[in-house]
C-alpha cells in the first residue's frame, strides 16, 4: 500500500511524467540515480565502491587515451607507429566503453523503447557509431580513430551527469535540513522509569522529557518545568520563547536551558514541523508559470536540435563521408543539451522557496512567489499588523472631585480586569504590576462581552462598572462635562478609551495607544527601497489610523468596513499585496493578488493566505518579494545564457568548427554556470 | 642547442617551484596524504605504498593536464584568426600567471565563478568516497581525482603549459611541477607535519613569488623572437 511518489528518492525534488526508476525507487534522471548510489548512505557498500571504481578506471584510462592520440594527432607517426599506437588506444578504450559506455546505452535504449526520444539516447548513438568506425579502421589498417573522442565523451557525460544531481540535491537542502531538526531518539516516561524510544514509536499522551540542548521529537503541551525554547526554525525569529506548565511546544524546535516534561499531542505527520514540511514540499511540486515556459522551451528544443543535427548530418555525410557526418553530428547534440535549461528555472525557484522557508515564510506556491516579483503596492492592516496586537495604557485621567487618585483608580481597574483575557484588560493588569499597586478583593463579577466588565470592590462597597461609553450609558452613568472634553482630546490623539465609573458617575478614563513593531519603520523604508507604495487599510477610527501613518510616513484609509477594503484593493490594476494578521481580514487577504498572513506561528496549516510569515517579524515582507525579484533575475540570465551559448554552439558545430569532446566540455561548463546561477540564491545577501 | 640548454635550466627550474610551492599544496590537500596513511590499518611496511600510488595519480593527473593545456595552446596557435599570435598567446598566458602568483601572495583577490564551487563539491564528493573505500586503488584513484582540484599554483603553471604551444613540453612541464611537490606530501603523509604552521604559511606565500617570476619570464619570453627579429632587420637596414 505504499504511496506513490512524488518526489526523486535522490534530490527530492518533483519527479517528471516518466521518472526512472530502479531497485523500487524512483529517480527524476539517471545521474540522480548513480549519485545516489555512489555517495548515498543507504547504498550497499560493496556496490558503491564498484561504481566509484568503474568512474576512477575509467577516467584514468581515458587520460592515458588522450595522451596518446594528442601524440598521434601531432606528430603524426609513421604508419606502423600509428597502427600500434592505435591498437593501444582501442585496448584501452574496451574497459571504458564495457563500464561506462554500456548501462548509458541501455539506459538509452531503454527509454527508447518507451518512445521517448530524449538527448542521451542520440548522444549514446553516436558515441558508439564512433566507437565501431574506430574499430573498424583500426582493423582495416586506416588512420582515423575517434577512441579519445567515445570514451572522453563517455567521461564527461557522465560527470555531467553527477554534477548536475549534485546541484539538484542541493536545491533541496532547506528541507533536508528541516527533516534532520527531529532527534531520532527521545526520552519517555513511563510508570516513572525513563527510557530512550525512537521518536516514531512515540504515541499521542505520552510523556516525554527533554533535556536543555536537546530537540522536541514531537508536539505536545508542557506538564512540567520551565525553560526558554528557541523556535527559530519555526518562526524564523531568533528570540528564544518562555514554555511553563500548560506551553505548547512543537517538534524541531530546541530547548534551550531547562529540563521539561511534557505530553504528545501531535506526533508523526501531525506533528507541526511534519505539516510544514508538506506544505513545502506541496508548493515545490507545483509549477510555476517560469518553469512551465522552460518546459515548453525545451519540449520544442529538443525536436529542432535534433532535426539540425540530422542535416548536419545528411549534408557532411554527402560532402565528406560517415566519419566527419557522425562527429560534427554528435557536436550539435552535445553542445545543444537542453538539460541545463530544463533545470535551472526550477532548480531557482526550489532554492528560493527553501530559503524563504528557513526563515519562516511559508509561500504556497512558486507561482505565488513568480508573481511577488510584479508587485508594486502593498496594503497593510494596522492592528496586529504594523502595530503589536496589545495596546499600551498611556493617559490617565481621573475626575477631579472624585477624591481619587492615578493608584486608587487603577487598583480598582486592575482588580475586576485580572478576571478578563481582553487585551486592553491585560494591559492594564500590566501597568497595575508595574507600578506595584495593589490589587482589591473582587465579588459578584461579571463580563458583557464587547461592552465592558462589572464587579463589587468589597472595600468601596460599590459596584463598579468598567468598559465603553456604551456601557456606561447603558448602566446609568452619563459622562458630565470634564469627561466629555478629555475624551474627544484623547479620541483625536487616536486612543482607544476605557470608562470607569460607579454610584453616580463616571470616576475616570483610561487612553490606550497602539504600539508600532520595533521594525514596522525598517520595514517600510525597505519596501519604499523597492519602489513599492504602501498603504495602510484599517476599520479603526480615522484618527487612530493617522496616527500610525504619520509616524511611518506613508498613506492610510481608516474607518473601512471588509467590504470596503476589498474595494479599496480593487480599485488599483498594479500587482498588489494585502498584508494582514489572517484573522479578520480574510476576504481582504485573497481580494489582493497576494495574500500574506503575519504572525502565523504554528497555526500555518488553517491559514488561508497565499504567504503565511510564522513570525510577526515585518522586515520579511520586503525581503521575500527582493528575494522573489532576484530568482526571477537569475532566470531570465540562465534563459538568456543557455539559449545564445547554444544558438551560437550549434553554428559552430553544424558547420563543422567544434570537436566532439570540445562540445562536450563546452555542454558541462554551460550547465556548471546555469546551475551555479541558480544556486547562489542560497547564500546571497537578500 | 640554445633551446636544449634553457630546457636544462627551465625544467628544473619548475622542479624547484614545486618544491617550494608544495607547502602551499601541503596546507590546501596535506589531509588526503594523512587519510592514505590511515588506509593502512596493519603494517608500517604498507604506508610507501598507499603513498608512492597516491602520488603517481596526483602527478599523473597533472601531466595529462599539461598535456593538454599543450595541446590547447598548440590548437589556438594553428586556428585561423590567431595564426602568428604565438607572441601574444605567450603574453597573455604569462599575465595570467602574474594574476595568480598575486593571488596566492594574497594581493589581489580572489573571484569565482558561478557554478565553481559545484565543480569543487563534486569533486570533493568523489574524494571523500576514495577516502570511505580506503585501499590501494582507493589511494592512487585519490591522487588522480586530487589532481583535479582546483589549484592556483596548478592552474599557473598550466597556463605556462598552454603557452609552450606543445603537449609534449606542456606534459614536461607539469611533470616537473608534480615531481617537485613529492618530498613535501610525502613527508606529510608520513609524519603528520613537516614544519611549523608559520613557516608553512610564509614558504607558501613565496611560492607567489615564483609564479610572478615565472609569469614575466613567459611574457618576456612570448616577445623574445619579436626582439630578435626587429634587432636584425635593425641591423640589416
Amino acid at each position: 500500500m505504499g504511496k506513490i511518489p512524488q518526489f526523486c528518492y535522490h534530490c527530492r525534488l518533483p519527479l517528471p511524467k516518466k521518472p526512472f526508476t530502479a531497485k523500487g525507487l524512483s529517480y527524476c534522471c539517471y545521474g540522480c540515480f548513480l549519485t545516489h548510489e555512489i555517495t548515498g548512505e543507504e547504498g550497499e557498500e560493496g556496490e558503491a565502491l564498484w561504481l566509484l571504481m568503474k568512474l576512477g578506471l575509467s577516467t584514468f584510462f581515458t587520460m592515458n587515451i588522450m595522451i596518446l592520440s594528442y601524440a598521434d594527432y601531432i606528430y603524426g607517426f609513421d604508419e606502423s607507429v600509428s597502427h600500434i599506437l592505435n591498437y593501444i588506444m582501442l585496448l584501452l578504450s574496451i574497459p571504458v566503453i564495457a563500464l561506462l559506455g554500456l548501462p548509458f546505452l541501455i539506459n538509452s535504449l531503454r527509454s527508447l523503447s518507451k518512445l521517448v526520444l530524449n538527448m542521451d539516447t542520440l548522444i549514446a548513438i553516436g558515441t558508439f557509431s564512433a566507437y565501431i568506425l574506430s574499430i573498424i579502421s583500426t582493423v582495416k589498417s586506416q588512420k582515423q580513430v575517434y577512441f579519445d573522442t567515445a570514451s572522453m565523451i563517455l567521461v564527461l557525460v557522465t560527470a555531467g551527469r553527477f554534477l548536475e544531481a549534485n546541484a539538484k540535491a542541493r536545491a533541496s537542502n532547506a528541507i533536508k535540513e528541516l527533516l534532520e531538526l527531529t532527534p531520532k531518539e527521545a526520552r519517555v516516561i513511563k510508570d516513572g522509569v525513563e527510557r530512550l524510544v525512537p521518536s516514531e514509536l512515540i504515541r499521542k499522551g505520552d510523556m516525554v522529557k527533554v533535556l536543555p540542548g536537546e530537540s522536541f521529537a514531537v508536539d505536545g503541551e508542557v506538564v512540567e518545568g520551565n525553560s526558554s525554547v528557541d523556535e527559530s526554525m519555526l518562526s524564523g525569529e531568533s528570540k528564544p520563547v518562555f514554555k511553563t506548565r500548560g506551553s505548547k511546544v512543537f517538534s524541531g524546535t530546541i530547548n534551550i536551558d531547562g529540563v521539561l516534561i511534557f505530553r504528545a499531542t501531535g506526533v508523526g505527520e501531525e506533528s507541526t514541523l511534519s505539516r510544514f514540511i508538506k506544505l513545502i514540499e506541496e508548493a515545490r511540486s507545483l509549477k510555476s508559470p517560469v518553469e512551465r515556459l522552460a518546459d515548453k522551451i525545451s519540449s520544442i528544443f529538443i525536436p529542432v536540435v535534433v532535426s539540425i543535427a540530422g542535416i548536419t548530418f545528411a549534408f557532411w555525410f554527402f560532402k565528406e563521408g560517415i566519419n566527419t557526418a557522425i562527429l560534427n553530428s554528435l557536436s550539435v547534440l552535445l553542445i545543444s543539451c537542453p538539460c541545463a535549461l530544463g533545470i535551472a528555472a526550477p532548480m531557482a525557484i526550489q532554492v528560493a522557496l527553501g530559503r524563504a522557508a528557513k526563515e519562516g515564510i511559508l509561500v504556497r506556491t512558486g507561482e505565488t512567489f513568480e508573481r511577488l516579483s510584479h508587485v508594486r503596492r502593498v496594503f497593510l492592516d494596522k492592528t496586529g499588523t504594523l502595530t503589536k496586537r496589545e495596546m499600551r495604557l498611556s493617559s490617565i485621567f481621573v475626575v477631579p472631585n472624585s477624591n481619587l487618585n492615578e493608584s486608587d483608580l487603577i487598583s480598582i481597574c486592575a482588580s475586576l480586569e485580572s478576571v478578563s483575557e481582553h487585551p486592553l484588560a491585560k494591559s492594564t493588569v500590566e501597568f497595575a504590576s508595574q507600578r506595584g499597586y495593589p490589587l482589591l478583593q473582587v465579588s459578584k463579577l461579571k463580563v458583557s462581552p464587547g461592552m465592558g466588565i462589572e464587579g463589587k470592590v468589597n472595600h468601596l462597597g460599590e459596584t463598579v462598572y468598567i468598559g465603553s461609553m456604551r456601557f456606561m450609558r447603558k448602566n446609568g452613568l452619563d459622562p458630565d462635562r470634564t469627561v466629555t472634553l478629555e475624551k474627544e482630546r484623547l479620541e483625536s490623539k487616536g486612543q482607544t478609551l476605557v470608562f470607569c465609573g460607579w454610584g453616580k458617575g463616571i470616576k475616570g478614563v483610561l487612553g490606550f495607544s497602539e504600539e508600532l513593531r520595533e521594525d514596522a519603520k525598517e520595514a517600510i523604508l525597505r519596501l519604499k527601497e523597492l519602489k513599492i507604495d504602501t498603504v495602510i487599510l484599517t476599520g479603526d477610527n480615522r484618527y487612530s489610523a493617522k496616527a500610525v501613518a504619520a509616524t511611518l510616513g506613508i498613506e492610510s484609509k481608516g474607518e473601512l468596513t471588509p467590504e470596503d477594503k476589498v474595494r479599496e484593493i480593487k480599485k488599483h490594476k498594479e500587482v498588489s499585496v494585502m498584508v494582514g494578521d489572517g484573522i479578520n481580514d480574510v476576504p481582504a487577504l485573497s481580494a489582493a493578488d497576494i495574500g500574506i498572513a503575519i504572525g502565523c506561528g504554528t497555526d500555518i496549516a488553517r491559514e488561508s493566505a497565499d504567504i503565511n510569515l510564522l513570525g510577526e517579524s515585518l522586515e520579511k515582507i520586503p525581503w521575500v518579494i527582493k528575494l522573489s525579484r532576484e530568482t526571477r533575475k537569475r532566470i531570465k540570465e540562465n534563459l538568456f545564457w543557455a539559449f545564445l551559448y547554444n544558438t551560437i554552439g550549434i553554428v559552430v558545430a553544424a558547420l563543422g568548427f567544434l570537436k566532439p569532446v570540445a562540445a562536450a566540455l563546452a555542454m558541462i561548463v554551460s550547465s556548471i554556470l546555469v546551475l551555479g546561477n541558480s544556486l547562489r540564491l542560497q547564500k546571497e545577501r537578500i | 642547442m640554445v633551446s636544449l640548454i634553457r630546457r636544462m635550466i627551465e625544467y628544473p627550474l619548475v622542479f624547484a617551484a614545486g618544491l617550494i610551492g608544495s607547502f602551499h599544496c601541503v596546507g590546501m590537500c596535506g589531509g588526503f596524504p594523512i587519510a592514505v596513511t590511515s588506509f593502512s590499518t596493519t603494517k608500517k611496511t604498507r604506508i610507501p605504498k598507499n603513498q608512492i600510488l597516491y602520488n603517481s595519480g596526483r602527478v599523473f593527473t597533472y601531466t595529462f593536464l599539461g598535456a593538454t593545456a599543450g595541446y590547447l595552446g598548440l590548437s589556438l596557435r594553428e586556428i585561423e584568426p590567431f595564426l602568428g599570435w604565438q607572441a601574444t598567446i605567450s603574453t597573455v598566458m604569462g599575465v595570467l600567471m602574474v594574476v595568480v602568483g598575486l593571488q596566492i601572495l594574497g594581493i589581489l583577490g580572489e573571484k569565482t565563478l558561478p557554478g565553481f564551487n559545484l565543480y569543487y563539491s563534486f569533486l570533493k564528493k568523489a574524494i571523500a568516497s576514495f577516502i570511505k573505500q580506503k585501499g590501494l586503488g582507493a589511494s592512487f584513484y585519490l591522487g588522480l581525482f586530487n589532481g583535479f582540484l582546483p589549484c592556483p599554483l596548478i592552474y599557473a603553471f598550466l597556463f605556462k603549459a598552454a603557452a609552450s604551444g606543445s603537449p609534449e613540453k606542456g606534459a614536461t612541464i607539469m611533470l616537473s611541477l608534480g615531481l617537485g611537490t613529492i618530498p613535501a606530501m610525502f613527508l606529510i603523509g608520513i609524519f603528520g607535519r613537516i614544519a611549523s604552521l608559520k613557516l608553512q604559511g610564509s614558504i607558501s606565500r613565496a611560492s607567489g613569488f615564483i609564479v610572478v617570476m615565472f609569469g614575466v619570464f613567459t611574457i618576456i619570453r612570448g616577445f623574445l623572437p619579436y626582439f630578435f627579429k626587429f634587432g636584425n632587420t635593425h641591423l640589416l637596414h
